[in-house]
């Protein structure tokens, strides 16, 4: 009888799909994206997640939470710009730090915490993929080092922004680790020389073309020397990058290794530094790329473009001309800004007045009649396709070569006259001593509207941030506003620092201390 | 084989044929009939007794038999039926009354892999056979269960036609997928909407964890288990049912007029210090009521079903073919679903040991849809917020010569007619000025645009064989498969509907293809044995289910034509193409066990056990064990027990078990590459990759344990059955998304770290009473649920839930609370005059609302903290349900019939969010007329103003309105056609009937339809203008041969 043989057939299949097969047929991997246990294997996996590293360096964005371009928030901050925007209520979180009157609430403080510890996170993470990725150890080493430098440079913002913060040198694996410790600033500013002076070994020093906007030696070199600056500025100490003291003899040696072989020379016009023809440009020592490509219109998910939304923010609110388009007038150029350029050639440079433009100027709240030139929303960086607010082209440039000049005439350089003198003769001025005083003034004009001005000052002490910063009575003849709106008071008790964002303390069951001052 | 096959097709032929052959003494004919009901019982064996001379009644119960002699004696016998002997003693004609052994408890209850006699069940398993589903006709298989049984709850999305209903079992279990799992003849399948109503056999409801745990990790949210009708051994029977029905709108708001709305405009102005926009003496141009003119009158449906079903004792076999076509009352055929069906069921037992047979099912789905409950760019929310000023069509020569008339391309119908826009034309400035704005437009010419159709061809199929090895012994494999394809369509004309609502540069069409295939393969061998009272069974098997799914769709712009349902991609002229495409796959293996017990029915035990392994989990977490345990004990059984007067049986069940959620979405336990990182380096932009959130390896599945405690009584010989069950559900490790710090730099992951529990009474009292010629029952389910989230572990301890317009959620989920209650501003009256504003103080003296004018709304500082803030939003509403009420009855009398079944709902609120109060310029329901006008002219409705600078329309308790009904869902009356006359043609049956749903509707809510389904667990009772149900009135006949 077959149902005899059958019998027992019935008993092994059932025996055989219960044991044999169960594993492989649950085990699926998604079919159309990558995951994170299959990506990180190729070189071109790698570039990838290179590219994602140097993609957080473009956020001007936090999503969710809020438009933060660097540069705004700390020309905001400083004597060199109001908040600005359409009226009282538009730029409510932008006037809490143009007024040092800032909650922990605030967004734009929670952006610039969180879009820079995007930046951590994923370096540190190739950093930590790395050992599996099928490359030749020569590309590792410059891929670690260009993380090693983002890595620092994306600390130094947070440390010189918010000064106690977790220092993350590994990502964060799992819900024990949710809750890291403040480090102390030394501990944070010695990891960070450590990366640079570790990337700076490594770093090539020629970029090719067609790699414009990774990181070389010199900028790896050129960061330190701000970072050394501003450290020794407000601390008083020097640098420990592991075993190597960085004082302020091995800082200027770094930046005269940039002066004398990195090859970085100034640009004969002033203006070409702002200019998509100086883009990655011999003048540019670290440059923040931007484009319309892709062309982008999700405004829920603005950092899958690449537009430089300060521009978008600090453009004026123009409309009908074929010169300037639709700015939100934000981050505002104040009149101190305008007085202290006096007849300064760079000041027709730095910023456009309302008689510069042309169409239909709508004046928004705390006009001044200044705005800034250099990242704006002028006709040359408009997008090609896509929603204009998202796609403006100008690249940011973070450290250019008159700043390394600067730093390395400011640390006492034998050559600090020629420097001075290299950065003045460029835009016609001629010659004046190098005095400590004239050389840092120089900065101010020079890097004006850069996002320079705040640390600058905050690193010259509290009494002189106090007395740059608190500008009360000061009227341009083109202000519309009450004066009240213009009056600016420095809050020394928090020593310039912005408040840890209240959600990181009140996630991080009590290990995240607020600082002085909040 | 030639004999066989043979045997197996025409045995009633066969056996008709050799009762020929035999020409004897002695013939007998008659009927055999049902003794309660009188009606003939088809099938039933009649025999000449100590002999194999005999025949079967045919479908009308007659019978014909010739027998040796006059003196012998029939035996006629029916499954379920008392057999009786007859001695012939010379009669010609003998008919006979059987008796029915059946009580309720003698029902068969699907199980999930088996089936069980009511009387030894443990769990609570509630059933809705195919009289109930033929009584009241339903377009969804999910409709059959409204009101039907308690516990669960079957609620309408909208009027859509086409749009599934919310389904819940015993409450809302997650926050997540709600649904329950549908088991259509042992196959899971995605969805129910592919099934012909009429097919339907049964559908068994399993609502405890005990019963529901042989489906383990998907059975949290209830286990729905449908059987398809299957032929019987018999002459083969025809049937043929259609009805016709028209549809209307049941309730409409009563909106201003246009003289009504200029005089509150004029208002607004007048208290926010602008001019007046109206002058009252002129004639308005226009008095539109756009609901009038927006719901189709007398929109169709119709439904044909033919249906065959027979067999021999060797093979059975049931097949249909239908058609169901429905028209929406807002659109017509642009909210149009059209379904049809193709099933043929077939069994066959091939040797006495082998059996196989399969069910297969066809359907073709054609849906073209309007958004049906949202507050942004739907014709209802429209209609219900569009000025009457605006005529249907312009006709103004003057305006149709200006801009945006004379320069956009302003919807037009088919015959030319323009649709008006709000707004008139300013000829100072020289350009339109809107009154409506933003999303508010012409519903008509906004339902003019409309393109889009959804086309499914869905293929499910089932095949099976079983072996019977010795008696109760058997091993039974069957492979089933789930194909569908899914493609839907749009096509975006260009069109100018106002200055928000445009599309004036290209013409946009978009194609979309999904594929889904599904298979299962499902082994089980089981064995019952019988030893004296002992009756034992034992179950194991095996699962394994795949499920695909792959998309293709794509995108291109400028279309050079303007017939919507005749749009390809090709005829696209832009450049911009966009293709999309992606695929999933999902793979889950179970082996699972159960054992049954019973002593004389009197005492019985099942117990169940499965494992199962998903692939929507990580290594760590891939199995999952769920077991449960269900006794029952009838007391009434017990010899101890005295009478209990007119008490049949008592019945007492209890429960415990564990089930699973597995619908988490896919790969949550690892972390997703995304690629939208890009830079732009010097040589271009370069692609980015990073993960796109933390993963959490640890992600497992939802738990849900319940415990069930349960009486069933049947009393007055059975004719009244009562049912109580009691339960406590609690579901764990709920997944959300977790709050981290954001120095972690990356989207959070998702966590098992929520609860939720329900816990509620079910119960239900049915009457049946058969008289000698009248028939009647009554039915009563109540079910109470009370719904708590027990724990949400996130840091913040809440959840949003759903937004309303542009005011931001307003609902939310609390440990404590509801899942989603509704959360805003109380409220405490209206400021009469400018004292109350000065005395609406904190405890600290200052003013609370210092900026109110009498006629705003007082707000309460809930929270103390002598300031109206968002910190005050508290609970302010429960859109969920305490009780669910299902009445059912009828009567049949001689050749009539009458049925009826009301619905309800209570103890829950909705939020009526139909009026953009956000806009200006809305036009609002006639009740807004009972303003504040002055002092004590109103304390629930602020005054009308334009600058509203209390903020009188936040999201507050003023939009929160009771939500109860109780509707007469159907009502319907038939007339079968006298026996006498069928017989003439040979009809079993003929029935004609007319019937109406949502005839009658008692509630206290204002909105349209008090009847709102969950969008999702976390937005359940938003009412944003909502499609409301028709009131349908259908006539149909069924004919059966």
């Amino acid at each position: 009888m077959k149902k005899y043989i059958l019998y027992p057939l019935s008993v092994i299949v059932l025996v055989m799909l219960s044991t044999g097969c169960s594993k492989d047929f649950l085990d699926r991997q998604p079919l159309d994206r990558e995951v994170s246990t299959n990506f990180y294997r190729t070189e071109k996996d790698a570039m990838m997640a290179l590219t994602a590293v140097y993609d957080a360096l473009g956020w001007d964005q936090m999503p969710g939470v809020s438009w933060a371009p660097f540069c705004a928030v700390s020309d905001i901050l400083s004597d060199d710009s109001f908040a600005g925007g359409s009226d009282p209520n538009d730029g409510m979180d932008e006037n809490e730090l143009n007024t040092y009157n800032i909650p922990t609430t605030n967004l734009l403080v929670k952006a610039t915490w969180m879009i820079n510890y995007v930046g951590i996170y994923r370096a540190n993470l190739l950093m930590e993929k790395m050992d599996q990725i099928n490359m030749t150890e020569e590309k590792k080493a410059r891929m670690i080092a260009e993380c090693k430098f983002l890595r620092a440079y994306f600390h130094f913002e947070l440390v010189r922004f918010f000064e106690n913060i977790p220092l993350l040198t590994a990502t964060i694996k799992g819900p024990s680790e949710y809750n890291q410790n403040q480090e102390t600033p030394k501990e944070v500013y010695d990891q960070i020389a450590l990366d640079l002076v570790e990337a700076a070994a490594v770093l090539p020093t020629v970029i090719p073309p067609d790699e414009g906007g990774r990181v070389s030696k010199w900028a790896a070199e050129s960061l330190l020397g701000r970072v050394y600056l501003f450290y020794n500025g407000v601390y008083g100490a020097e640098l420990q990058a592991g075993d190597l003291v960085v004082d302020r003899a091995k800082t200027l040696e770094y930046l005269e290794d940039v002066i004398a072989n990195s090859g970085h020379d100034l640009f004969p016009d002033y203006t070409t530094n702002f200019k998509l023809a100086g883009e990655f440009g011999i003048e540019s020592v670290f440059e923040i790329s931007h484009g319309d490509n892709p062309p982008w219109w999700d405004w829920y998910y603005v950092v899958g473009g690449e537009g430089n939304l300060a521009a978008q923010m600090q453009g004026p609110r123009v409309t009908g001309s074929s010169n300037w388009n639709r700015g939100w007038s934000f981050g505002i150029v104040s009149q101190k800004l305008v007085d202290d350029f006096g007849d300064d050639p760079r000041l027709a440079m730095t910023i456009v007045r309302d008689e510069d433009l042309d169409g239909t100027l709508t004046k928004g709240y705390q006009h001044t009649g200044y705005f800034s030139r250099k990242y704006s929303s002028d006709a040359e960086h408009w997008g090609s396709d896509g929603q204009f607010e998202l796609n403006r082209t100008c690249n940011f440039r973070v450290i250019r070569f008159s700043d390394v000049l600067l730093m390395a005439a400011e640390l006492g350089s034998g050559n600090a006259q020629t420097y001075l003198d290299r950065v003045r003769s460029r835009v016609g001025l001629g010659s004046i001593p190098a005095t400590p005083d004239n050389i840092y003034k120089e900065r101010r004009l020079e890097l004006s509207l850069e996002g320079i001005r705040y640390f600058d000052v905050l690193r010259k002490g509290l009494s002189y941030a106090s007395q740059e910063f608190t500008v009360v009575g000061v009227r341009g003849p083109k202000y519309t506003d009450d004066q009240v709106v213009y009056d600016v008071t420095f809050n020394s008790a928090t020593k310039g620092f912005l408040p840890i964002p209240q959600t990181e303390i009140d996630l991080s069951g009590g290990v995240i201390h607020q600082n002085d001052g909040y | 084989m030639k004999v066989n096959l043979y045997k197996l097709i025409f045995p009633v032929i066969f056996i008709c044929f050799t009762t020929g052959l035999m020409a004897q003494k002695h013939t007998v004919t008659g009927t055999v009939n049902d003794a309660t009901d009188q009606t003939g019982i088809p099938g039933a064996t009649v025999l000449e007794k100590g002999t194999t001379n005999g025949t079967i009644t045919d479908v009308n119960g007659k019978y014909s038999l010739t027998v040796t002699s006059d003196k012998d004696t029939l035996v006629i016998s029916f499954i379920g039926y008392k057999k009786i002997e007859i001695p012939i003693n010379g009669r010609a004609v003998i008919d006979v009354n059987l008796e029915s052994t059946q009580t309720e408890l003698d029902e068969v209850v699907v199980i999930g892999y088996g089936s069980q006699k009511k009387k030894v069940v443990t769990g609570a398993i509630a059933t809705v056979n195919s009289d109930q589903i033929e009584k009241i006709p339903v377009l969804r298989v999910e409709q059959a269960m409204q009101g039907q049984t308690a516990g669960v709850q079957v609620t309408q999305m909208s009027g859509q036609p086409g749009e599934a209903p919310t389904v819940r079992i015993r409450g809302t279990g997650t926050t997540m997928d709600s649904n329950p799992l549908y088991v259509v003849d042992g196959m899971v399948v995605g969805g129910i909407d592919y099934l012909n109503p009429g097919d339907i056999q049964s559908i068994d409801v399993l609502k405890d964890a005990a019963s529901a745990a042989i489906y383990g990790a998907r059975a949290a949210n209830g286990v729905v288990l449908i059987t398809t009708k299957t032929g019987s051994a018999g002459k083969m029977s025809l049937n043929f049912s259609t009805y016709y029905g028209i549809q209307n709108v049941g309730q409409t708001i009563e909106m201003m007029n246009a003289d009504q709305y200029r005089m509150l405009m004029n208002e607004g102005a007048r208290n926010a210090n602008q001019t007046e926009p109206f002058d009252l003496n002129e004639v308005p141009n226009a008095n539109t009521d756009w609901q009038e003119l927006m719901f189709t009158k007398n929109a169709p449906m119709m439904n044909y079903d033919l249906s065959i079903a027979g067999g021999s004792d060797r093979a059975t076999y049931a097949s249909s073919v239908s058609y169901f076509s429905q028209q929406g009352i807002i659109g017509g055929e642009k909210s149009q679903f059209d379904r049809l069906t193709a099933r043929l069921n077939g069994n066959v037992k091939a040797t006495n040991w082998f059996t196989f047979g399969s069910d297969l099912a066809y359907s073709s789905i054609s849906r073209k849809g309007i958004a049906s409950n949202g507050s942004f760019n739907t014709a209802y929310s429209s209609a219900l917020n569009l000025d009457p000023l605006t005529p249907l069509y312009e006709t103004d020569t003057a305006n149709l010569s200006k801009p945006p008339f004379s320069n956009q391309p302003v919807v037009t119908t088919t015959d030319g007619k323009i649709y008006g826009i709000s707004g008139y034309y300013d000829y100072v400035e020289n350009s339109w000025k809107e009154y409506v704005g933003a999303e508010v437009v012409n519903p008509l010419a906004l339902l003019e645009i409309q393109t889009g159709e959804t086309r499914v061809d869905k293929f499910v199929g089932n095949i099976y064989g079983e072996i019977t090895f010795i008696e109760g012994l058997k091993f039974r494999s069957s492979l089933g498969s789930d194909l569908a394809y899914v493609n839907w369509d749009t096509y975006t004309p260009l069109y100018y509907l106002n200055g928000a609502q445009s599309n004036t540069d290209l013409t946009t069409v978009s194609k979309n293809m999904d594929r889904y295939f599904n298979w299962q393969w499902e082994n089980t061998l089981s064995y019952s044995k019988k030893i004296k009272d002992h009756n034992f069974s034992a179950l194991v098997g095996t699962s394994a289910k795949e499920d695909n799914w792959e998309n293709l769709s794509g995108f291109n712009d400028d279309v050079p034509l303007t017939d919507p349902d005749n749009v390809y991609l090709n005829m696209a002229t832009d450049s911009a193409w966009r293709a999309y495409g992606g695929a999933t796959s999902y793979s889950l293996f179970s082996m699972f066990g159960r054992i049954t017990y019973d002593y004389k029915s009197r005492y019985a035990f099942t117990g169940i056990i499965r494992r199962d392994g998903s692939s929507n989990f990580g290594p760590n977490n891939r199995y999952g064990w769920f077991p449960s345990v269900g006794v029952s004990w009838m007391l009434t059984e017990e010899n101890f027990m005295p009478e209990l007067g007119p008490v049949d049986f008592l019945k007492l069940r209890a429960s415990w078990g564990i089930n699973g959620n597995d619908r988490i979405g896919y790969y949550q336990y690892v972390s997703t590459i995304d690629k939208s990182r890009g830079y732009t380096f010097g040589g271009g932009s370069q692609t980015g990759a990073s993960p796109g959130y933390i993963e959490n390896a640890d992600v497992k599945w939802e738990e849900s344990e319940q415990i069930d405690i349960a009486l069933d009584a049947g009393l007055f010989s059975n004719r009244l059955t009562v049912t109580v069950d009691y339960y406590v559900k609690n579901t764990k490790d709920l997944l959300e998304t977790i709050e981290i710090p954001g120095y972690v730099g990356n989207n959070a992951p998702v966590a098992n770290i929520g609860s939720v529990q329900n816990k509620g009474v079910e119960m239900s009292v049915n009457w049946r009473h058969y008289l000698k010629k009248l028939h009647y029952y009554a039915g009563v389910n109540a079910a109470y649920n009370k719904n708590k989230m027990t724990k949400i572990g996130n840091e913040q301890g809440y959840l949003w839930g759903a937004s309303w317009a542009i005011a931001g959620p307003v609902e939310r989920c609390e440990e404590g609370m509801p899942i989603a209650y509704f959360y805003g501003y109380k409220t405490d009256g209206i400021f009469q005059n400018q004292n109350e504003v000065y005395q609406h103080i904190g405890s600290e003296g200052y003013q609370l609302q210092p900026n109110a004018k009498p006629g705003d709304v007082r707000f309460v500082d809930v929270n103390g903290d002598n300031v109206i803030s968002p910190d005050d939003r508290t609970y302010i509403g429960n859109p969920t349900p305490e009780w669910t009420l299902g009445i059912n009855g009828g009567v049949e009398y001689m050749n009539f019939d009458l049925s009826f079944l009301f619905i309800g709902a209570f103890g829950h609120q909705i939020f009526n969010g139909a009026q953009r109060q956000d806009l200006l310029y809305t036009n609002r329901p006639v009740s807004a007329l009972g303003r504040w006008t002055g002092e004590g002219t109103s304390n629930e409705i602020p005054r009308y103003t334009w600058t509203d600078v209390n903020n009188n329309y936040r999201v507050s308790d003023l939009y929160i309105e009771n939500g109860d009904y109780l509707r007469l869902k159907n009502i319907q009356i038939g007339y079968t056609l006298p026996k006498k006359f069928l017989e003439r043609i040979k009809s079993s049956s003929w029935r004609f009937f007319i019937s109406a749903e949502n005839l009658v509707t008692i509630t206290g809510y204002s909105g349209a339809d008090p009847e709102i389904g969950a969008i999702s667990s976390l937005d359940i009772g938003i009412d944003r203008g909502m499609y409301p149900a028709a009131v349908t009135f259908r006539f149909g006949t069924s004919i059966s041969f």
